[in-house]
């Protein structure tokens, strides 16, 4: 009923004037090379998203509707608002009820600190960037250089997984979607202040969390792996510094557990970024380098194994090559090293646009797993074409 | 008598020659003093074999005494809609520069040093694009006024001083009437022409001249982009907050 109310109000908008809008609707398959057995080797789905802005004085409301239809995965069958807010913006604040997205963070491959919206797994586990929606209140002032915020947020959305039979559903036992939250009906707060240097090319954020962690461990129940929410007090904080031609990035998190069963910890992230520019005509060649650590300061408590945290001790190394062309074409490839596990993941990606409007993206990805991995040695080859509008 | 004639028209020649500096100074002058602006931009690239691809973008600019502020949004290709550079412009130091991509929501602070990259795959640098602030270069010796077109201009030489410029030199023909830029060729670092921007469609708009269109021609890939001001405003009431970071996701 809750979503064919808010559908008839997304309908509504569509045909009421004033309204900008811009989407995409494009199709995804996915091959997979793999020696698991009763899984699917590939997938293939129609992914759209549609996205309306309609501005009312100072005010404004945004929708953004996600739609995925996979064509053997009746999980990834779903259509879901991952936005849907009212935002009011006062001479020097703004104030945003509803639900949305928000990136926090500095580095290229994994953000830490990026912990506001729970990630979209059904839709590509290992893509950090698909996110859930979430619904809250923010009050965010304005000064010359930095901003304050306030948020409260005020849901924890359950993670839905693929099925059994997909080969991104890695868990030994059936899933129940349904989260086991430590504190029923409380609002997770966040209190979060950025700001910019003036003399030296600097962009720093200190955020400070009483509420639920990003990580979630899984309890059995009733023949069943279900996720469990903890109560965290963390502090976070991400930066980003220029030096002539080399970004310098760093993440931190530090969690104090209120969970008996999860240890505190600290989990780090620093890389830098190095772009040689105008090689090979107008090419740009970016070079990338990351790397993680996370300390728990019990081991008697959960694993990072087990409370599913895969940038433990990880080594990334990477490029980025730039055509600088009217098709905005772009190479990415690089190497994940699981200094821990002795794991690699190799991937290259490349992605272009056609006829203006058309994108496509190719990708690769190896896993080159050690014998105690969740996961299986594994070759994907994705390609996507979607339509801008 | 023959030799006062000829003091004469030496002494008329020195007080009337004119440094690279000081026409540099007064084509700057005449452009100057919009305080802000909002123009809408339309970019046709054209590539070796005539095929065009058209792009679309909104510059909005405060006009400040140690460097511009400006904010330039794409409108187009539909995925890259609502990007936004931000640049605050400094004289004695790199640009600040913030990107914002609204797929990811993200607001990423960028590298200013790029100067020779394209600018959105076109004909035009990051260089090109930005102000071209007098204080930026060094201009040795003087003009010489030669016909171009029908006008007759300032033939002169300009130098970047940023070591990390695309180009060596810059040769401007600036008009001698109005003291507006109608052409610049622009030498690489191996020191061949590299591009040729030709400037026309000036307007004065609330008594400040506004370039209407630029025409670069890339003499070494037979490339051209044009690059047309649709819409332009001067003196709007854009303010410093106008240019925070707040403006990047909104």
């Amino acid at each position: 009923m809750k979503k064919g109310i808010a559908l008839l109000s997304f309908a509504t908008l569509v045909f009421a004037s004033g309204i900008e809008y811009k989407g995409n609707l494009g199709f995804e398959y996915d091959y997979f090379s793999h020696d698991i057995q009763n899984k699917r080797d590939n997938a293939f789905a129609t992914v759209g998203e549609v996205e309306l802005k309609k501005e009312i004085g100072e005010g404004e409301i945004k929708v953004k509707l996600k739609g995925l239809y996979d064509k053997d995965d009746h999980n990834r069958r779903y259509i879901d608002f991952q936005e849907l807010y009212y935002k009011y913006n006062f001479e020097n604040s703004e104030l945003l009820i509803g639900k949305n997205t928000l990136f926090w963070g500095a580095l290229e491959v994994y953000n830490l600190v990026d912990v506001f919206n729970t990630k979209d797994i059904l839709d590509d586990p290992f893509d950090y960037d698909k996110k859930l929606g979430t619904w809250n209140i923010s009050w965010t002032r304005f000064f010359e250089n930095s901003e304050l915020s306030f948020i409260l947020r005020l849901s924890q959305e359950d993670q839905k997984m693929q099925e059994e039979d997909s080969i991104f559903f890695f868990l030994p036992l059936p899933y129940n979607s349904d989260l086991v939250k430590q504190h029923e009906n409380r609002p997770s707060f966040f209190v979060k202040y950025s700001g910019s240097g003036e003399e030296v090319q600097i962009d720093y954020t200190l955020i400070y969390e009483a509420g639920y962690d990003n990580q979630r461990y899984l309890s059995y129940d009733h023949g069943k792996l279900r996720q469990n929410a903890y109560w965290v007090n963390k502090l976070l904080g991400y930066t980003t510094l220029i030096y002539e031609d080399t970004i310098y990035k760093a993440e931190a998190a530090y969690a104090i557990s209120d969970d008996v069963k999860v240890s505190d910890y600290l989990h780090t992230g620093v890389g830098l970024e190095h772009t040689i520019y105008s090689i090979a005509g107008k090419k740009d060649l970016g070079l990338l380098l990351e790397y993680y650590h996370y300390e728990q300061f019990n081991d008697t408590k959960f694993t990072t194994k087990e409370i599913g945290e895969l940038f433990q001790n990880d080594l990334y190394l990477g490029g980025r090559f730039s055509f600088n062309d009217t098709a905005s074409s772009e190479i990415l490839a690089g190497v994940d090293f699981d200094l821990d596990e002795s794991e690699k993941i190799y991937f290259l990606k490349y992605d272009t646009r056609i006829l203006d409007n058309y994108k496509i993206e190719l990708q690769y990805q190896h896993l080159s797993p050690s014998k105690e991995s969740l996961f299986s040695k594994i070759d994907h080859a994705k390609v996507a074409i979607s339509y801008y509008f | 008598m023959k030799k006062i004639v000829m003091i004469s028209l030496l002494a008329g020649s020195t007080l009337f020659a004119m440094s690279g500096l000081e026409i540099a100074k007064k084509a700057d002058a005449v452009t100057s003093g919009f305080e802000s602006s909002i123009s809408t931009m339309q970019m046709v690239m054209i590539n070796s074999t005539g095929q065009k691809t058209v792009r679309d973008m909104v510059g909005k600019t405060l006009e400040k005494e140690g460097g511009d502020k400006s904010m330039m949004e794409f409108l187009s290709p539909a995925d890259v809609k609502g990007t936004k550079l931000l640049t605050y412009q400094h004289v004695d130091k790199d640009d600040d520069q913030w990107l914002y991509l609204p797929a990811l929501k993200r607001i990423k602070r960028i590298s200013s040093r790029n100067k020779t990259g394209s600018f959105m795959g076109s004909e035009f640098s990051y260089e090109d694009i930005s102000a071209q602030e007098v204080d930026k270069y060094t201009y040795p010796g003087e003009s010489k006024e030669v016909p171009c077109g029908d006008q007759t201009c300032y033939e002169g030489e300009r130098i970047p001083k940023d070591k990390n410029s695309g180009y060596t030199k810059q040769i401007t023909w600036i008009d001698t009437k109005n003291f507006l830029v109608q052409k610049v060729d622009y030498y690489d670092r191996k020191k061949s022409l590299l591009k040729t921007a030709v400037f026309s469609d000036y307007k004065k708009i609330d008594g400040i001249w506004r370039v209407g269109k630029i025409d670069m021609k890339n003499h070494q890939n037979d490339k051209e982009t044009i690059l047309i001001w649709v819409d332009d405003k001067v003196k709007t009431s854009l303010k410093d907050k106008d240019f925070n970071k707040r403006v990047l996701k909104q």
